[in-house]
């Protein structure tokens, strides 16, 4: 771009500089051909104007001024049309650069996150660490779990012999209560002395059959209780505990995976940071390079206006020619055509050019007192 | 952060040269011409550098310096003159009103921001 702008410059200055010297050279052809003798000898001889001649310079005069103000218009376009476009540029640059700005401060806040989640897996892989060293030691548990519930059988079928006794107690009081119902006869044959052995064998009858319903209580409870925990303990030693150990195994499994793909998001975001940043940095530059070729905009600017001021200056000499027939063939008028030269050529000699870094006997662009 | 005050009667001038020193982290500010650049100083505006066109209308850059020169606050303050004049009397009629340094436009955006750093220590 800093080229191409420099090219501009050139060619806003070359173009208009060919033009001026061609224009005044081309009048001043015009006027030697129409008074030749005014140049001869060196010497400034006032002549009349011959009459056609006269008319012919009036009209070179006349189109002269016309062609130069013709130029402005189109001058005045291009110094209006590098300024917009130089407007467009530094808002375009703007905004390139608001949206690298936004971009990476997307990809610093993304590299801030992965570092957070990062300590949450952290922290999180320590609790399933803990987690698998739990279902590690979870087989040898349940083997112990097992062992235990088979000694709490062997309890249960101890309780179990409660019936058995039960049914010892029960078939003694059978017994009991048909000792006793044969003492009860016997005291009724012994009459008034047998009464009070009477008393004894219904109380016999009735310890007997309270010591029955005792003994099926007991084998019923027995009974009741062998059933409930006999079903609780088949339903735990024939639970397969397999299908949960490999649940337990596959969810470790799938935390380090996660592990794994946070691993790869952390790198993948860094890489992309990293690479971003980079080129944003190249793009800063460039940004900073565009930012200062606009100044070309208005180094190009003065130039224009300063062969704008230079016609406005070559055309009022042009018109004081025109209202003047003598002037043209008057030293006063070469005089004032050569100071618009001279005074475009002096104003534009101070002023440094595009190339003078370049040039070793140039003053230095930057002088720092 | 530093501050520099740009000079300019060209748009285009203080617009780029604003968000290249902003994106370079300076705080910037500006006027469009010397008079209105002359009031501020008077008025309290104290930046730390100033950059300033040589060639405007009513006040010239030259001026301006001489004038802000006068300012006690302004005696140590470097001004920085940024114009498409080269001549070597211009440049000498510059340091003697008091300009820091001379800089001929078109300068590029690393140069100029390289001579802000020597003329502004810790920028």
């Amino acid at each position: 771009m800093r080229d191409e702008w420099a090219a501009v410059a050139r060619g806003v200055w070359e173009e208009p500089k060919t033009w001026l010297i061609q224009r005044f050279s081309r009048i001043g052809r015009s006027l030697a051909r129409l008074l030749p003798e005014t140049r001869r000898g060196g010497t400034s001889v006032r002549r009349e104007i011959q009459p056609d001649g006269g008319a012919d310079c009036r009209v070179i005069l006349d189109y002269s001024c016309k062609i130069s103000e013709a130029f402005d218009e189109p001058l005045r376009q291009v110094v209006q049309e590098t300024e917009r476009s130089a407007f467009d540029i530094i808002s375009r640059v703007k905004g390139l650069d608001q949206t690298a700005t936004r971009l990476i401060d997307y990809l610093t806040k993304a590299d801030r996150d992965t570092l957070d989640m990062q300590t949450q897996i952290q922290q999180s892989t320590a609790l399933i660490e803990r987690i698998g060293q739990f279902m590690r030691q979870l087989p040898v548990k349940i083997e112990a779990e097992r062992q235990g519930a088979f000694n709490l059988v062997e309890r249960i079928n101890e309780i179990m012999r409660l019936g058995d006794m039960a049914e010892a107690i029960k078939t003694i009081s059978r017994q009991t209560n048909m000792v006793a119902i044969n003492a009860a006869i016997q005291a009724a044959h012994a009459g008034e002395h047998g009464r009070g052995f009477a008393v004894v064998a219904a109380e016999v009858r009735r310890l007997a059959a309270q010591s029955a319903d005792a003994a099926e209580s007991i084998a019923q409870a027995a009974k009741t209780i062998h059933g409930a925990v006999h079903t609780y303990l088949d339903d735990r030693m024939h639970r397969d505990f397999s299908q949960d150990l490999q649940e337990a195994a596959h969810v470790g499994e799938s935390v380090r995976t996660l592990q794994d793909s946070h691993e790869d998001m952390k790198q993948y975001y860094k890489t992309l940071l990293s690479v971003v940043k980079e080129y944003n940095i190249s793009m800063a530059n460039a940004i900073v390079d565009t930012l200062g070729n606009i100044q070309y905009q208005d180094v190009v600017r003065q130039r224009l206006e300063r062969i704008l001021a230079a016609q406005e200056h070559f055309r009022a000499v042009l018109r004081a020619a025109l209202d003047d027939p003598a002037a043209p063939s008057s030293a006063q008028f070469q005089s004032e055509l050569e100071q618009v030269l001279s005074g475009y050529l002096e104003e534009e000699s101070r002023h440094g050019s595009p190339d003078q870094a370049d040039d070793a006997d140039a003053a230095p662009k930057i002088e720092l007192f | 952060m530093k501050t520099i005050f740009l000079v300019d009667d060209s748009t285009t001038m203080l617009m780029s040269l604003n968000e290249l020193l902003q994106k370079a982290g300076f705080q910037v500010e500006t006027a469009a011409n010397g008079a209105d650049a002359l009031n501020q100083f008077k008025t309290g505006v104290k930046p730390d550098l100033v950059i300033t066109d040589l060639n405007m209308p009513g006040l010239t850059g030259i001026e301006l310096i001489r004038e802000t020169r006068k300012l006690p606050a302004f005696r140590f303050t470097p001004i920085l003159m940024l114009t498409t004049e080269s001549q070597q009397a211009k440049r000498q009629e510059g340091k003697a009103a008091g300009a820091t340094g001379w800089l001929v436009k078109p300068v590029a955006g690393k140069d100029l921001l390289g001579v802000i750093k020597q003329v502004l220590p810790g920028a």
